[in-house]
């Protein structure tokens, strides 16, 4: 090897001089083997250098066979190679977004790179001539063939330089596309990893320019006389030219809630033929190898790279078709769901059964794709012109506490008798709380598709802004009603505060879903789980006496607003336009408010405080379970595992301290904590056996009541109107399947319990053996993501 | 010029400069010297790899290798340019 550093070589056009002995000699001026280092440089990003001659971390060292080093992608291949390569292709685009990189998938495959190095090169000229497969370097270098004389009319020509050329820059287009939804709304290096070797994906060529070289070569392929192979090429640009047509569902308009349009779903036959390609393909054996060093690690050694060696990587081919069937029929369901929804509450269990709960099983893409589908660029919910990120805010107050919210609706007609002065502050203030309160919505939609670590920090954080928003909104709303008697009144005529009580819920039911999510993330310890549904349960206890109680009574007095105090108002006017008016407003409603609020009152009724009800019985159930494994020494909840650095208290305040800033409701203490233990009186029972097994019959209890109230449920979602108008229409709810898994959990917590009076059976006699030397508890999987089964076990030593 | 045995620059006065460090492989990175150890082991930033192409040798290929740390014992020579040496030995 050549060495590049000669003193005046003549490549190098600036003279260098040689500073190794001064360098060197400088460092006997480092006293206490100190490092010395650049002063904004952080020691620890050190530890991410490559290392020069380590074989582990220099990809200068990476070896190639020569196969691999003089691979020819502009020579002529059998229509048996491309397709192989095509089909290659097709099976690292999902080991991509499998937790690898590029460069080692897509990028491994040297006709992509230069390719891609071409249309770099080449800043001018049509597509085709911009993304040539002629590999430059190799030109005049000693690795050119010269052994044949290439004809630029034969098929193997065109199969590579039409054909696989168009295949690849559909390819390329759609990486590029997935490039551009990823810097958007996804995570780097959690969702996908967007390292790209300083190669561009084909960012100045639209996505038309793209389909009409796919849609030539289709064409090309079928006027020519390819015999064999010819439906398998069509069948792979086909998919690739539907993958590109993925990036149109964000210029659906989806007419929200319109009945004019109720049942009409737009025709989205790409999407169902991607699944069908795919499909098609998946079922195709492919015999033909790629050709010799089409695929290899050349690019991690040749281009830009910042990491380490590693191989290419490639998934199953089954995991690869998976993915991409996957990914058609995860925008397929969502898009074609959107455009049954009928109402906001439909809206809101769609974001929140439908796509929150399954996030984490949809591919990666579909999670981008739904992010920007779901809120456009110009704030638009799904694109409906008539919803946008504001007047979805306002409609999801409603949605909880009813229509006709007086201080959302604030006019001159309902200011007419307060001052100017003070009117223009007032409206001024609202215009400021309603931004507040749209952040607040626009970050609770965003959480919905984004991978499930991020929702639990995306929540945690929207536990402040709703703390906060519930303070300012608490104190506009008492100004407002003690200054111009401004806000709806309960039925005894005291102030609802309809808006502030809106988002206590929405605080609640984050506090909730924050904790229980990470029962599903595993963030707790074995000894924390009884703290985290003691909780959940308090929590759960909070929220249902909220419902039924402020909301429902704020929801009871605009009806009773409605049915008396507005007709008494009509009767006081005298005959004439005013009264007219009155009159028109009282049809109004009478017709469309009060159906509306009678409406949000059942669903909250019949569907919201009956769901909490039965959650609350199934941790209760819980709960006392884990206060007798906890109390016969299985598992201490009270001290933690005897080999902790630190008391149980400091261990409860560090689990808590996401919910430890809320004012309302406060942090329940340490104390309380301890004190629920005692509450069974389990600790004082005399005959420990006995008390366990009249426990053990609470636990029953609750476990039937709890299931009782979730199958009624399942049955209301299905059959009662009022419930089931409130959920899209589909023949694989999710929301039924989240009731059937709870239900589910709530039988594994039965035979649990059933396995566990054995247990107790058989140590009746001297009911102290029942401790964490003989007995361990388990925490597995299970139905529901929120419910883990919890077993004891006999410990084996 | 100084000598290994007086020397005139302490190592900080270093810190920051473009050097361009050949390798026992025949390899040459330049970047930004931005650590160096009592050892003589380098860290540099924005690393710029100069190698013999090896599809059209001798052709001299370049590529952006980001932080690499380079040990002392793979080091032939540290170079700088004209003027990185004249700001670095002119403040003597």
């Amino acid at each position: 090897m050549i060495s590049l550093d000669q003193n005046g070589d003549p490549r190098e056009p600036h003279a260098h001089i040689d500073i190794t002995n001064e360098l060197f000699s400088s460092l006997s001026y480092i006293s206490d083997n100190k490092v010395i280092k650049a002063e904004m440089f952080n020691l620890l990003e050190g530890t991410r250098a490559l290392e020069m001659l380590n074989p582990n971390l220099d990809t200068g060292l990476i070896t190639l066979s020569d196969e691999e080093i003089a691979f020819d992608s502009g020579r002529p291949q059998s229509i048996d190679s491309v397709i192989a390569v095509q089909n290659r292709l097709l099976h690292l685009l999902p080991s991509w977004l499998n937790n690898s990189s590029l460069p080692l998938t897509v990028l491994s495959c040297r006709y992509v790179q230069t390719l891609l190095e071409n249309y770099a090169f080449f800043r001018d000229g049509s597509l085709s001539q911009r993304c040539s497969l002629v590999d430059r370097r190799l030109q005049g270098s000693q690795w050119q063939h010269h052994d044949t004389v290439i004809s630029t009319d034969s098929l193997e020509y065109q199969l590579v330089h039409k054909v696989l050329k168009s295949f690849i820059i559909g390819l390329a287009k759609f990486v590029g596309i997935t490039l551009d939804i990823a810097m958007n709304v996804l995570y780097e290096e959690e969702d996908i990893t967007t390292r790209t070797a300083g190669l561009d994906f084909l960012g100045e060529i639209s996505t038309v320019a793209v389909l009409d070289e796919l849609n030539h070569t289709i064409e090309w392929i079928l006027a020519s006389d390819i015999e064999s192979g010819a439906d398998v090429l069509i069948s792979q640009l086909k998919l690739v030219l539907r993958l590109n047509q993925l990036n149109s569902v964000f210029s659906l308009s989806v007419p929200l809630f319109e009945e004019s349009q109720k049942g009409i779903t737009p025709s989205f036959d790409f999407l169902s033929d991607g699944t069908e390609l795919v499909d098609k393909l998946s079922s195709i054996e492919y015999n033909q190898s790629c050709p010799g060093g089409a695929f290899s690690r050349f690019i991690q050694l040749d281009r830009e790279n910042k990491t380490i060696p590693v191989e290419v990587y490639e998934i199953a081919p089954v995991e690869a078709w998976k993915s991409i069937r996957s990914l058609f029929q995860s925008v397929q369901g969502f898009v074609v769901n959107s455009h049954k929804i009928c109402n906001y509450n439909q809206l809101i269990n769609f974001l929140r059964y439908d796509i929150s709960t399954s996030a984490v099983d949809m591919n990666i893409i579909a999670r981008g794709i739904f992010q920007l589908y779901v809120i456009r660029d110009d704030r638009t919910i799904l694109g409906c012109p008539n919803i946008t990120v504001s007047n979805y805010s306002i409609d999801n107050i409603e949605n909880v506490v009813g229509k006709n919210t007086d201080l959302l609706y604030l006019d001159d007609s309902s200011l007419s008798s307060v001052k100017p002065e003070l009117k223009h502050q007032l409206k001024d203030r609202l215009q400021q709380m309603l931004q507040d309160l749209e952040s607040c919505v626009y970050h609770n939609v965003t959480v919905h598709a984004s991978n499930v670590c991020r929702q639990q920090q995306l929540m945690s954080k929207s536990l402040v802004l709703w703390d906060t928003l519930q303070v300012s909104w608490e104190s506009f709303e008492v100004e407002c009603f003690q200054l111009c008697k401004i806000g709806n009144e309960l039925p005894s005529g005291d102030l609802g505060m309809a808006v502030s009580s809106y988002v206590y819920f929405t605080k609640l039911q984050a506090m909730i879903d924050l904790a229980l999510n990470g029962v599903n993330l595993e963030l707790y310890k074995d000894f924390e789980i009884y703290l985290i549904y003691w909780y959940v349960a308090y929590l759960i206890q909070l929220i249902v006496e909220h419902l039924t109680g402020r909301i429902d009574l704020i929801i009871e007095g605009k009806i009773a607003y409605i049915e008396k105090t507005h007709p008494k108002k009509i009767k006081k006017f005298k005959a004439g336009p005013k009264k007219q008016q009155l009159k028109e407003l009282q049809l109004y409603y009478q017709n469309k408010i009060l159906p509306q609020l009678v409406q949000t009152r059942d669903y909250n009724r019949i569907f919201l405080t009956n769901s909490l009800v039965a959650m609350n019985n199934f941790l209760d159930a819980i709960c006392v379970f884990l206060m007798i494994i906890s109390n016969l020494g299985i598992c201490d909840f009270r001290d933690g595992p005897k080999s902790s650095l630190t008391s149980m208290e400091d261990m409860f305040h560090f689990r808590m301290k996401p919910w430890s800033s809320i004012g309302v409701p406060s942090l329940p203490t340490y104390a309380q904590y301890i004190n629920s233990f005692k509450a069974l009186g389990l600790d004082e029972a005399p005959d420990k056996f006995q008390s366990a097994l009249s426990l053990i019959k609470v636990i029953k209890n609750k476990l039937h009541l709890s299931k009782s109230l979730y199958q009624s449920l399942l049955k209301d979602i299905v059959n009662d109107d009022r419930i089931n108008s409130q959920f899209v229409q589909d023949d694989n709810s999710k929301v039924v399947y989240w009731y059937e898994s709870i239900v589910k959990c709530i039988d594994s917590y039965s035979e649990e319990v059933e396995k566990f009076v054995e247990i107790l059976e058989s140590n009746k006699n001297d009911i102290s053996q029942i401790n964490s030397h003989n007995y361990k508890l388990k925490i597995i999987k299970s139905h529901h993501r929120y419910f883990p089964r919890v077993t004891v076990e006999k410990t084996f030593t | 010029m100084a000598s290994a045995s007086n020397p005139s620059l302490t190592p900080d006065q270093f810190i920051g400069s473009n050097l361009r460090v050949a390798i026992k492989d025949g390899r040459v990175v330049t970047g930004i010297l931005t650590v160096i150890d009592p050892f003589g082991n380098l860290l540099l930033s924005n690393v710029i790899e100069e190698s013999e192409d090896i599809i059209s040798p001798p052709g001299i290929h370049k590529r952006d290798i980001g932080l690499v740390s380079v040990p002392r014992e793979t080091i032939v020579t540290v170079s700088v340019d004209t003027n990185t040496h004249r700001r670095l030995f002119s403040k003597k």
